[in-house]
């Protein structure tokens, strides 16, 4: 009971964080040069007078902001996100659509880049200053600075045209009409090129997270006391250094759950995975901004979501939460 | 004689090429005999905790390494053991205590866990350990033993947590207990329990203890031999009364001579009518911010207190750890604002002043602080330092200089620190600094909060006599803050016992040191270290001397 | 500054960065004098490919543009957007934040909220939502950038601050009752700048990065010659011209990897006791 009272704060602030998002995207769409309706209409619309003046009806811009503002709200906490004049279809329902297969990418990312980067974070504090560290490090560093995009384009010539193992676009085989596991294999087959990709910048920036988290820790009085007790190195490495080593990593997963999804948004585009970020790279194309908006909206709320996860996380791991908030 | 525990040979350990010295320890030979406290003690740098580490093979691994020597323990060379076989001994025959009790433990683990660890480690059957681990807690004179084996540290008291440390040190009856100053972050009559526990459970045990201090009091109380190392050396060693009371060393006997004590006669005042600062009723509560769910906190940090202090006169504020007499002090100096009671300087109450409307007054009351290292800016010369506040109440540069450079000579420094960064002086230099940087605004009243507490004895009593010096000169108003009585004793005409942010007692210092009329006050003198040692030592308490 | 430098050049990758960076930054520089001509100009025969032709060692894109002038011409957008954008980033982000940091109370609360706000969004989104909205220009690119890079700043220089202003010697100077203005700036801030700097040269790279997605992605400038863009445009064709998307993203690689070198050095020159713990 004790440990949710908490959660129930973190849940308000994440409503206040999207209720801001939603003020956020109304403001944004009334940055856009010229007329709302024109935007809303997007390239679509034409400049046909009646149509426009429909438009503008239907979003009330005739009334006073604050009204205009109220009326937004409404319509979101109604589940309706707009229509897209583009792709004659509710903005809710693209995007519910496409939610799956950007989870799917999303998380396997996240685990690869977690999972090797605790690894190699790992190997690489236990050797400090030797080879492997050298290596690890060097590894890190290089894909640190790597674009990407890049690494998926680089992936499709290599694994792809060059050695033909992996498919290099889409989630499934078109028109192969698997079901049960045998299409469950076919997606993962998909998968590995995406998911690599977008794990892959990940697994650099936690391996040196890992890493640093480690060095960090290893010269705190408490490992020291672990090691005047006898403890053996792999004990003291479990669970003194690393217990504690987690602590930073868990927060830092939930800052960096919104860049994840802003990769996925690159690594869809790339694989023509057909996610919200694939759906939000034609919008953007085509300056569909409710469709634009609409995602922004929705992987804002992923994220909310992910971030309350790696809170609870957070809470389990480290017991002096309860008191310290 | 009876057989040895320990031998150390010869001992010299390298220091990484960058450092000032050579060598951290050079030379070092020691023994330990069963059932004997040996303490080593120095002043910092002196190489004491570099040896009880080498012993423990927990050497940092910064390029700190053995160069020679040997660590004979039951005929075996510690030195030259495996890793495997050193583990076998370490937290079994040898338990090793550390200084730092609140971050000795760790901070995502059970205690009683971390106990049971030890034994896990030392292969003690599982169906024993959990009874183990709370007879252990008993042992060390815990409450709950079942309650706190379930809690995390941070939920225990630094005393309580050294206690969880010596159980775990203790936990397989080890032949040598290493402790490393395992009662300098405590407070007095913490220190005093600490020390209680250790000698009994050695007496119980036999074991033989390698004490490190920096402390000759806690050395009279418990060594049974002392060994004083200078510079990485041992200087001196034999039985304590032997060394305590008949130093032969020179080295040793300044640093005996330094050692604070009680005085006996009160200190001559030739104080003025007219108190320079008028406390009145000052209180201080801190409010946590309560959440929509977390009820709203209050912590009394300061209720009520209420002093004068006269020009020339210095009243001594003493107390434990969150007794408030920090709070006291930064209210003073308005660094905090306190919620109740009046500051009356000069007719004017400073607690109501706005902050601007404070400014004017500022230079008047004064503070230098206990941490050398964090007084001043890093990135200003000392003289900039010293000439920032005569400049900011409006000083032309000129005599903002010629006061810098006399009141650098004034504290003991040369003329040229003028011109030299904060990193280039030691702790004692930096905290002359300060005093002049106080000074430099021609004050009427000089907070000083645990001004002396961070150095060394011998550089301790140095900053003490400059002090005293300056109150005479400048006939300063004084508010010494201090947790060690035996330096109120020194320095202050009164004194004021806080206890939970309530003034318990006050009054002339000797008579309030010697006759106590407050429980709380006698419990803290009482703790006071080494206390037989220095009354049986006679002579005039306050000037010692080895001719 | 000048020993700073000096020990810095003496920390071999650091250096190795510093003459890559140098270099860099000369190419962009000389960029109209090396290749005089458009970089969107079809000077040569579409898909050519590299190492072939001397006039253009790094080959033609599918509209003959020579690849090795886009390059060039790519590296002052690049520089522009990576330089501007932190910089804006961290003037925005000292002033908040060390208000905040200074004066706590509400100020502090507010900033605060802000700043875990777009900790929690999902930034590069917003950034591109901005870009598409303000309609693609170097401009809204960097003003992007820079919306989305300062909170980390402000967070960085609140926690400084915070900190310093308990130092012992802050609060001395208080009782000396010296000035706000001047504690802030004199006695504060000059001792925040070292962890500021070498945030903001990760920060130069990081928006290097993200402005080579965007232009990837079709929003870039559409007058200038981009990194991201020459991969974007060509990755269609990457079957038939791997060249066209390779020798870009090895450039932003080499690019990013310098800045970073450098921002390491400087941090291991800057916070010694790190850097000691990084290594050793």
């Amino acid at each position: 009971m004790n440990k949710l009272r908490p959660v129930t704060g973190r849940l308000l602030k994440s409503v206040a964080i999207i209720a801001t998002i939603i003020i956020l995207n109304f403001l944004l769409i009334r940055l856009a040069p010229g007329d709302p309706a024109a935007a809303m209409a997007g390239e679509a619309g034409a400049a046909d007078e009646a149509f426009m003046a429909q438009l503008r009806e239907q979003f009330g811009l005739d009334r006073p902001v604050y009204e205009q503002l109220a009326y937004y709200f409404a319509d979101i906490v109604r589940f309706d996100l707009g229509y897209s004049y583009r792709q004659r279809e509710s903005v809710l329902g693209l995007i519910m659509d496409r939610l799956p297969a950007t989870l799917l990418l999303t998380i396997s990312g996240f685990v690869v880049a977690l999972g090797l980067g605790l690894l190699l974070g790992i190997a690489s504090a236990m050797r400090v200053g030797r080879v492997t560290d050298r290596l690890i490090s060097l590894f890190a560093l290089l894909f640190y600075a790597t674009p990407l995009f890049w690494v998926g384009l680089m992936a499709i010539m290599l694994f792809s045209v060059w050695l033909g193992w992996l498919p290099s676009f889409g989630m499934e085989s078109v028109g192969a009409g698997y079901t049960g596991w045998a299409r469950a294999a076919d997606i993962a087959h998909h998968l590995i090129l995406p998911a690599g990709t977008l794990g892959l910048f990940y697994v650099a920036v936690y391996t040196r997270l890992t890493r640093a988290s480690m060095l960090e820790v290893k010269d705190m009085d408490f490992v020291r006391t672990a090691r005047a007790k006898g403890l053996r190195r792999g004990l003291i490495v479990r669970r003194h250094i690393l217990r504690n080593a987690m602590l930073p990593i868990i927060t830092f997963a939930g800052i960096q759950a919104g860049q994840l999804v802003g990769g996925a948004v690159l690594t869809e585009t790339v694989f023509a995975w057909p996610g919200i970020g694939r759906l939000a790279f034609d919008a953007l194309l085509q300056r569909d901004y409710p469709v634009l908006l609409g995602v922004f909206l929705v992987t804002s709320i992923m994220v909310v979501v992910f971030n309350i996860v790696t809170d609870i996380a957070y809470r389990i791991a480290d017991p002096r939460i309860e008191v310290a908030s | 004689m009876s057989q040895r525990l320990l031998t150390v040979e010869e001992l010299t350990i390298a220091l990484p090429s960058a450092g000032d010295r050579v060598n951290a320890v050079e030379n070092v030979s020691f023994h330990l005999h069963p059932g004997e406290i040996l303490c080593i003690v120095g002043e910092s740098g002196s190489g004491k905790s570099m040896t009880a580490s080498a012993i423990m093979g927990l050497l940092p691994d910064t390029g700190v390494t053995v160069r020679s020597g040997r660590i004979q323990f039951r005929g075996e060379d510690l030195l030259q053991m495996s890793d495997e076989r050193f583990r076998a001994i370490r937290g079994s025959r040898i338990g090793m205590i550390f200084q730092e009790p609140m971050t000795a433990l760790n901070p995502v683990m059970r205690i009683g866990d971390q106990i049971e660890e030890v034994l896990e480690a030392h292969n003690v059957p599982k169906a024993n350990r959990p009874e183990r681990v709370l007879s252990l807690l008993k042992a060390v004179g815990l409450p709950e033993p079942e309650v706190l084996a379930r809690r995390y540290p941070f939920r225990l008291s630094g005393g309580q947590r050294q206690r969880v440390v010596i159980a775990m040190a203790l936990a397989l009856k080890p032949d040598i207990l290493i402790a490393d100053e395992p009662t300098t972050a405590l407070d007095v009559t913490t220190q005093a329990q600490i020390l209680k526990l250790i000698r009994d459970i050695q007496r119980a045990q036999g074991m033989g203890v390698i004490f490190i201090t920096h402390d000759f009091g806690v050395v009279a109380d418990i060594a049974d031999r002392v060994a004083v190392m200078q510079h990485g050396r041992i200087v001196e060693i034999g039985p304590v009364r032997d060394v305590l009371d008949r130093p032969s060393n020179a080295y040793t006997q300044s640093l005996i001579g330094a050692v604070p004590q009680f005085r006996d006669r009160p200190l001559a005042l030739s104080a003025g009518a007219e108190p320079v600062v008028r406390v009145r009723g000052l209180s201080k509560t801190y409010v946590t911010q309560g959440g929509l769910f977390t009820p709203i906190k209050e912590f009394k940090a300061l209720d009520n207190v209420s002093f004068e202090i006269h020009r020339g006169e210095t009243l001594g504020l003493v107390g434990e750890s969150g007794s408030g007499k920090s709070t006291a002090g930064r209210c003073l100096v308005r660094l905090i604002d306190p919620n109740g009671g009046a500051i009356e300087y000069k007719n004017t109450d400073l607690a109501k002043l706005s902050r601007p409307q404070l400014r004017p007054f500022r230079s008047k009351i004064q503070i230098i602080f206990q941490d050398p290292f964090a007084s001043l800016n890093p990135r200003h010369t000392v003289g900039q330092s010293i000439m920032a506040g005569p400049l900011a109440h409006g000083i032309d540069a000129r005599t903002a200089r010629e006061r810098m450079t006399r009141l650098l000579i004034r504290v003991g420094l040369d003329a040229s620190a003028a011109d030299r960064y904060p990193h280039e002086f030691s702790g004692g230099q930096r905290q002359r600094i300060g005093i002049a940087r106080a000074l430099a605004v021609e004050p009427d009243l000089l907070v000083a909060d645990e001004a002396v507490s961070a150095l060394d004895v011998s550089v301790q009593a140095q900053v003490l006599e400059l002090l005293r010096d300056i109150r005479e000169e400048f006939q300063l108003a004084m508010l010494f803050i201090t947790h060690d009585l035996r330096v109120a004793s020194q320095l202050c005409h009164r004194v004021l016992v806080l206890h939970n942010g309530r003034v318990v007692e006050s009054g002339e210092t000797t008579s309030v040191f010697r006759s106590p009329r407050d429980s709380y006050t006698r419990s803290l003198i009482d703790a006071v270290p080494g206390q037989e040692w220095l009354r049986s030592s006679g002579g005039d308490p306050t000037v010692r001397t080895f001719a | 500054m000048s020993s700073t430098l000096w020990r810095l050049l003496k920390n071999p990758s650091a250096a190795i960065g510093i003459g890559l960076l140098f270099l860099v930054i000369l190419v962009a520089a000389l960029a109209p004098v090396l290749y005089p001509q458009d970089p969107w100009a079809m000077v040569g025969r579409p898909f050519l490919p590299p190492f072939t032709d001397p006039q253009f060692p790094l080959g033609t894109d599918m509209m003959g543009r020579d690849i090795a002038a886009g390059l060039a011409y790519g590296a002052r957008v690049s520089l522009l957007v990576g330089i501007v954008s932190t910089a804006c980033a961290i003037i925005l982000g000292v002033t908040l934040g060390g208000i905040a940091g200074y004066y706590g109370g509400l100020a502090d609360d507010g900033l605060m909220r802000v700043t875990e706000f777009f900790q929690t969004i999902p930034t590069f989104i917003f950034a591109l939502v901005m870009v598409a909205i303000l309609s693609p220009s170097i401009q809204s690119i960097i003003v992007a950038i820079g919306i989305v890079s300062w909170p980390p700043v402000a967070r960085l220089v609140r926690a400084e601050f915070a900190s310093l202003r308990s130092r012992e010697f802050v609060q001395a100077a208080i009782a000396l009752g010296e000035s706000d203005r001047h504690i802030i700036l004199r006695q504060i801030l000059p001792n925040t700048l070292s962890p500021v700097l070498v945030m903001g040269s990760l920060m130069v790279a990081s928006a290097i990065l993200t402005e080579a997605a965007i232009s990837f992605l079709g929003l870039g400038d559409p007058n200038m010659m981009s990194w991201g863009y020459m991969i974007g445009a060509s990755r269609t064709v990457i079957r038939q011209a791997w060249w066209m998307s390779f020798f870009p993203g090895l450039v932003i690689v080499l690019v990013v990897l310098t800045i970073n070198l450098v921002g390491e050095g400087l941090n291991d020159v800057l916070n010694p006791r790190l850097a000691r713990k990084g290594r050793a």
